[in-house]
């Protein structure tokens, strides 16, 4: 009887010895299978931590577009359009230029490190915790995208204020390999998919992204920083703004003094997100005969409005539901000295 | 991969595949890894003209869509009849690259519009709103409206109507020292 209870005694150890060695050779997503908050998590992670290559296969206002992605670890990153007109984004720590042929390049200084240059918006950095009081993390199905398994996590919105997206991260690398917008009606509204996906080293991300693009990214960090919103009313006219009632969960990011290319005059540019999306609030004196928005208008997915408010032509613009631009828009408030 | 998704794949490049047809492509090709490798290879063409537009040796060119092809081929294009067509179609392309034609070509080609028409919202495919598209906006709008668009997404690169603008016609704004634009030729890497 004693020799029998030994026997079980250490037939438990041995399978608890098993269970223990099974636990540790799985890989780590493997834990996560139960939350799809862990495996945004992770997908967020693997964008700070991993190099890559990949060609991206991307649908917006109906058109296919395709480009080619190089991202390091360090925050180095270079995205070049495959078709269509000549274009790149090149972007370093706090720093992006973009590249357009035969014109204007514009520089983008991030002040907060956000994900790879990828063109799909999950690849926010924005805690999970922060996410979740808006958008509601569900587990789908597991698929295969560019080769490799993917599992489907869903951001489904809480509430009428944003759209949902559907993300599909790799089992083996836990990159993000597709990507889907889905609108207030379930229909999708934009995607992308990785055709295929390469691993590298720093060294060899590096190497590809090029010395060139790199030298260039780091002189555009040490150029001038954005000039304040402060000093936007001495050199333009514009004046910075203010909210009324913006929508639950939207708060002001950043407010800057831009000029687009082309453009002869910087307005004020104010972004204002909930941590995956982002509306872009324009405000530039208005000019009677000038380019005005006044209206709601739409590109795609892209939704704009724009009016008139004390002088000043205010446009909101984002990817966000028609809705949400013209609460902004209605809210906007122009200070006065 | 039998002729005729090759031949769709080859029509959606084109632009000529009916519109119907292109979303249940698309969807095709984001399931098969077979697909995906193909649609890759196809724009490695396109990506060797790119490099071509960019200032390289023109006699480069067909040299390196060959190469692009026969790397494709190791393990990936079976169909020689195929291959030859390409190779083909992508000589006679370099041919009119050396006459300085090859990217307009390209250009109006992936950028005609043709290929994907406004779908409706099934859940399957890419839908548009039901919103008034800004292209029906005055043109002062609408390039307004572009700037705007490039100032709130700088990592998109979605085509837009301010990005059609002929090479060199949107140099003519002198730089502002103010903001943080630049202006420049686009830089060779």
């Amino acid at each position: 009887m004693k020799g029998r209870v030994n026997t079980r005694s250490s037939d438990s150890m041995r399978w608890g010895i098993l269970l223990l060695l099974a636990a540790v050779c799985l890989p780590l997503n493997a834990f996560a299978d139960a939350s799809p908050e862990a495996w945004f998590s992770l997908m967020q992670q693997a964008l700070k931590s991993r190099s890559y290559q990949g060609n991206i296969v991307y649908m917006r206002n109906g058109m296919p577009a395709a480009y080619r992605l190089v991202a390091c670890a360090d925050g180095y990153a270079r995205m070049s359009s495959l078709t269509g007109p000549a274009r790149e984004v090149v972007r370093g720590p706090h720093v992006a230029v973009r590249m357009r042929a035969g014109a204007a390049y514009m520089i983008v200084h991030e002040p907060r490190q956000v994900g790879a240059p990828l063109p799909f918006p999950p690849a926010t950095q924005t805690p999970v915790p922060q996410l979740v009081k808006w958008y509601r993390f569900e587990l789908g199905g597991w698929s295969r995208v560019a080769g490799e398994d993917a599992r489907l996590v869903e951001l489904v919105p809480r509430d009428q204020w944003r759209y949902g997206y559907r993300v599909w991260i790799s089992r083996t690398t836990d990159l993000p390999l597709r990507s889907q917008l889905v609108g207030l009606r379930g229909g999708v509204l934009e995607q992308a998919f990785f055709t295929h996906v390469k691993i590298l080293d720093e060294a060899t991300a590096h190497g590809l992204i090029g010395r060139k693009a790199i030298t260039l990214v780091a002189h555009a960090a040490s150029a001038p920083a954005v000039a304040s919103a402060k000093v936007c009313p001495e050199t333009t006219g514009s004046r910075p703004v203010s909210f009324k009632e913006l929508p639950p969960g939207y708060n002001l990011l950043r407010e800057q003094c831009q000029a687009a290319p082309g453009a002869k005059l910087a307005v004020t540019h104010v972004i204002l997100g909930d941590g995956l999306n982002t509306v872009s609030v324009f405000v530039a004196p208005h000019r009677t005969g000038g380019a005005t928005l006044t209206g709601q208008t739409s590109m795609g997915p892209v939704h704009a409005m724009g009016r008139v408010a004390d002088g000043y032509a205010v446009t909101v613009m984002g990817t966000v539901p028609m809705s949400t631009i013209a609460r902004i828009a209605r809210g906007v408030r122009i200070k006065t000295p | 991969m039998s002729d005729l998704l090759r031949e769709q794949l080859s029509a959606l490049m084109d632009g000529e595949l009916p519109h119907e047809e292109c979303e249940l492509l698309v969807k095709r090709i984001s399931n098969s890894a077979e697909l995906a490798r193909s649609w890759h290879a196809y724009h490695l063409i396109s990506d060797a003209l790119r490099d071509q537009l960019a200032g390289r040796d023109a006699e480069q060119l067909a040299p390196r869509v060959r190469e692009a092809l026969t790397e494709e081929n190791t393990g990936r294009f079976h169909d020689a009849g195929r291959l030859r067509r390409w190779s083909t179609l992508a000589a006679g392309v370099a041919v009119l690259g050396l006459a300085g034609l090859a990217g307009s070509l390209i250009t109006r080609h992936m950028d005609s519009g043709k290929v994907f028409a406004p779908a409706g919202a099934n859940g399957t495919g890419v839908s548009n709103p039901v919103h008034v598209d800004w292209r029906s906006e005055p043109q002062p709008v609408q390039a307004e409206l572009s700037r705007y668009l490039m100032m709130h997404d700088p990592y998109g690169m979605t085509p837009n109507a301010s990005e059609e603008t002929p090479r060199g016609a949107a140099t003519a704004t002198p730089p502002n020292k103010a903001t943080n634009e630049r202006q420049s030729k686009y830089p060779q890497f």
